[in-house]
């Protein structure tokens, strides 16, 4: 799937009813549960500067964080690899479950492992992934990809994931999402006791202590962080936060603006593999640590924000343009606002050149945004940008050179207008216009404009 | 003010599907528990810390630090009931704080059907912040354990947002404090 | 007396220039003495938010040349105010017009902010019965914050009970180019507001942009749902006749 395609996909689910009434029930509910929780906090709005701030220091100064990261993840015992790229980061990982011969890894929910296409690998390479996250293990079986960053299934009904799970487990239907939740869980906590190896995704690593810190609500992170002998956390460099004194800030605004919360049912910060400070969990503990492209995008006066995120998800939850489409027309890892500011950014700005434009600039993302990423003002200038760099249509830039040419003389705007208003005469209003007439018709036009209007008004004197 | 705590953590951990009892002393826990949960002795395993800490015996059921670490993974699987200890309690969340100790394994708190806290009024806090402070004072840098925040049961709204209480972790969530309103 | 030079979008100037009649009308009423230049074309923001930085940037040198003078500015639409206001000061502009498009950023108003804010007026002593909504264009509410203005000025209305859309804050799914580069998501965007608008049965739309006015007013007929739709200003310009 390519960004690439936007356009032919998003016309499709816009098509779609049935989809469109599932996302948008489905954000609904997730916009009204996060305004309850936002709302009794009075100094909000402070926090998500304080927090934008945080941010701003660290990924200016990413690559002394990150060292400062390293050496206290060393120091808690912690096994620490650095990834220039999606390839290596890949590789690294096979070995280190190559290395201890499993041959099943069980995994929490981690978009960094959907940015490697990490399962495709590991599947490829004869390991059985094993998606634990409700919502994650759905798409797996379906064979599809998170359709959202936080709710990877909202795009499926619960009839469409008992039709599901009836076929491909092999059970009586049903579609009572209790009844579905049970079979995962029965089916997984088996998984879950034998597998030799773990892996999950970070939320925030701290810098000044080494701290991993995983939000979740199933337990299915803290399963995998504690029953395998081996864990292998995943995370890309701008996860670090300054310092565990800072994590109390982003537990506040992660939860609340991800899912509604106040906090998650499991938060767990993990401090090394098992030792004599820890006597419980993996024996070993590796973090993989991918940059990817963003040392060089965190050089960038503006769009190095995009790096801010914080993954809540809360972005595609108010966007109309999400709410319309869903994720999956996206054709990105990350779809929504972040992922059309960061898709064109990180990964390829040809490919997902239509990704900024399918905003109408409405800026609800940047307003719900925890950590104040001016997000519909990154997608305005990735705009110019794109054109910059030519990917446009030649007819695109004539039709802009002659607006301009018409815009640069009153007269030449008046002699439009009025050819508009012959034609719209002519034509009536199944005047054609593409782009418009096949959705809307198209709007009259007065025999006099403004201009016209103040012209004889001045001459009689009024 | 410690009662406007307490009270606002029993009601925000009820709020997230939890339960939350008041005992005016140690001796109240076993009643609690019984009252709640009839399980056969083996079935709920209790953490060497509540005995310690709180200096009670008697509790209903195992504690951890009799089974040999080998057995422990295997007797958890089986078990209904887990009972820790907490190093913390947040009021504004309805957060209990876990911090990784010899005696009370992570598993306790996570492969039993219910988790029961017990926890002493005196370790309430208003926010995460206070929390985290005296945390990084007790320990020195670089010998932090892992530490888990749990705040209320297993749960997920993955299908049609609809919440379902117990996905893979306790079914059940439920802390009781020794103290007094 | 004040001047305040009207300023009065390329849409305005040729699709709604009932718009501006009702303004100058509006403004007289409350003692200004407002000027129209008609050397006056566009602000550029179509080619901006097409990425066309160099056309827009031609055509924002035009404005800045036809309302340097100007003692106020007074925008009859929220989203061309907008891009004076906010985007001016990021224009790659020569540098002898940056000194120029401060003194302009700071001088320009939208209209019900002007009448509100800097006239001091909220009430025109007219009267309307019926159910009106207001629908916050997202320009006018994010990039400028007004929000309180065109109410106001709704509410001194006698009789006019002022209906709250249940999606006040979501964009129309106009969005200037975008209504024409992806027509089937803003038509949808669309019909999820009309459908709003309908949940409130009212009798009328106003807003303070006739763009986003356009779209929806264009989607109703299309549609055959019955739909009116004024500019604010209009709305209030009629009444005082």
């Amino acid at each position: 799937m390519k960004s690439s395609q936007f356009k032919i996909r998003a016309r499709q689910a816009v098509g779609d009813a049935d989809l469109r009434s599932k996302i948008k029930k489905a954000t609904g509910i997730s916009l009204l549960k996060r305004e309850q929780v936002v709302s009794e906090i009075a100094d909000w709005e402070d926090l998500r500067r304080r927090a934008h701030e945080l941010r701003k220091e660290t990924v200016d100064n990413i690559d002394s964080y990150l060292r400062r990261f390293i050496e206290s993840a060393r120091r808690n015992n912690a096994i620490v690899h650095e990834a220039d790229d999606h390839k290596t980061a890949n590789k690294i990982i096979y070995d280190i479950i190559r290395r201890v011969s499993a041959h099943t890894v069980v995994k929490s929910k981690s978009m960094i492992t959907e940015e490697l296409h990490l399962n495709t690998m590991l599947e490829e390479n004869g390991i059985r992934v094993i998606e634990t996250d409700l919502g994650e293990y759905i798409v797996q079986l379906a064979g599809e990809t998170p359709s959202h960053i936080t709710a990877p299934a909202l795009h499926k009904s619960k009839e469409d994931i008992a039709r599901l799970f009836h076929e491909k487990l092999n059970i009586p239907y049903s579609d009572d999402p209790v009844k579905l939740t049970a079979v995962a869980r029965e089916r997984l906590r088996d998984e879950f006791l034998k597998a030799r190896v773990g892996i999950t995704g970070v939320n925030f690593a701290t810098a000044d202590t080494g701290t991993l810190t995983i939000v979740e609500n199933e337990a299915n992170a803290r399963l995998c962080t504690t029953l395998p002998e081996v864990h292998i956390a995943i995370m890309s460099i701008e996860k670090i936060i300054p310092s565990f004194d800072d994590l109390p800030l982003f537990l506040k605004l992660l939860p609340r603006s991800a899912s509604g919360q106040r906090m998650t049912s499991y938060v767990t910060c993990i401090n090394g593999p098992r030792s004599y400070h820890n006597p419980d969990g993996p024996r070993q503990l590796h973090i993989v640590i991918l940059d990817g492209g963003r040392k060089q995008l965190a050089k960038h006066p503006a769009w190095k924000e995009a790096l801010y995120c914080i993954r809540c998800g809360a972005c595609m939850n108010i966007c109309p343009i999400y709410q319309s489409v869903g994720g999956h027309a996206y054709g990105s890892v990350y779809p929504g606002p972040i992922g059309s500011v960061i898709t064109p950014t990180l990964f390829n700005m040809k490919d997902a050149q239509d990704l900024p434009f399918a905003s109408s600039l409405c800026g609800a993302c940047t307003d719900i945004c925890p950590v104040k990423i001016d997000l519909h003002h990154h997608l305005l200038f990735e705009r110019r940008e794109i054109v910059n760099r030519g990917y446009k249509s030649s007819v695109e830039k004539i039709g802009m050179v002659l607006w301009r040419w018409i815009m640069l003389s009153p007269g030449r705007l008046e002699f439009a207008g009025r050819v508009g208003w012959f034609f719209r005469k002519l034509l009536g209003k199944n005047m054609p216009a593409p782009g418009w007439t096949p959705h809307r018709q198209f709007p009259r036009i007065p025999l006099r404009s403004f201009r016209s209007i103040m012209r004889s008004d001045k001459k009689h004197g009024k | 003010m410690e009662n406007k705590l307490l009270y606002r953590f029993q009601s925000r951990i009820q709020e997230s599907g939890g339960w939350c009892e008041i005992s005016a002393s140690g001796d109240g826990i076993s009643d609690i528990l019984n009252s709640k949960y009839m399980f056969e002795k083996e079935k709920i395993v209790i953490s060497g810390r509540v005995a310690k800490e709180l200096q009670l015996s008697g509790l209903p059921g195992m504690c951890i630090d009799e089974v040999k670490p080998n057995n422990r993974r295997a007797l958890l699987g089986e078990a209904k009931l887990g009972v820790t200890f907490c190093d913390g309690l947040i009021a504004e969340t309805g957060t209990v704080v876990l911090i990784n100790h010899p005696s009370e394994p992570r598993e306790l708190s996570l492969l039993p059907e219910y988790h029961v806290v017990i926890a002493k009024q005196t370790q309430l806090y208003e926010s995460l912040d206070k929390c985290f402070t005296k945390i990084k004072q007790l320990y020195p840098a670089g010998s932090i354990p892992s530490i888990t925040l749990v705040s209320g049961p297993s749960r997920t709204s993955d299908i049609e947002k609809t919440l379902v209480i117990g996905v893979h972790g306790p079914v059940e969530f439920g802390v009781i404090i020794i103290g007094s309103r | 007396m004040r001047t305040p030079h009207l300023f009065v979008p390329c849409i305005v100037d040729q699709l709604f220039p009932e718009t501006g009649v009702a303004a100058i009308r509006l403004l007289r009423k409350v003692g200004c003495n407002p000027y129209y230049d008609p050397r006056q074309t566009c602000c550029g923001q179509p080619a901006f938010n097409a990425g066309y930085h160099d056309d827009a940037r031609r055509v924002a040198e035009h404005f800045i040349e036809v309302f340097g003078n100007a003692s106020e500015i007074v925008s009859l639409s929220g989203s061309c105010a907008g891009m004076v206001k906010v985007f001016y000061p990021q224009m790659d502009l020569p540098e002898v017009l940056k000194e120029k498009v401060h003194e302009i950023t700071s001088k320009t108003y939208e209209i019900t902010d002007y009448i509100v804010n800097r006239l001091g007026v909220t009430d025109f002593d007219v009267s309307y019965s019926g159910r009106v909504a207001y629908h916050d264009s997202c320009h006018i509410m994010r990039e400028l914050r007004i929000t309180e203005e065109p109410r106001k000025l709704l509410r001194s209305v006698k009789n006019l009970e002022l209906v709250e859309l249940d999606l006040a804050d979501r964009c129309c799914g106009f969005g200037g180019l975008f209504a024409a580069k992806f027509p089937e998501i803003s038509a949808a965007m669309g019909e999820d507001k009309l459908a709003s608008i309908q949940r409130a049965e009212v009798d009328l739309v106003v807003g303070c942009d006739n763009s986003c006015l356009m779209h929806l007013q264009g989607l109703a007929n299309k549609k055959g749902i019955e739909l009116k739709t004024k500019h604010v200003i209009e709305f209030l310009g009629d009444l005082i006749t």
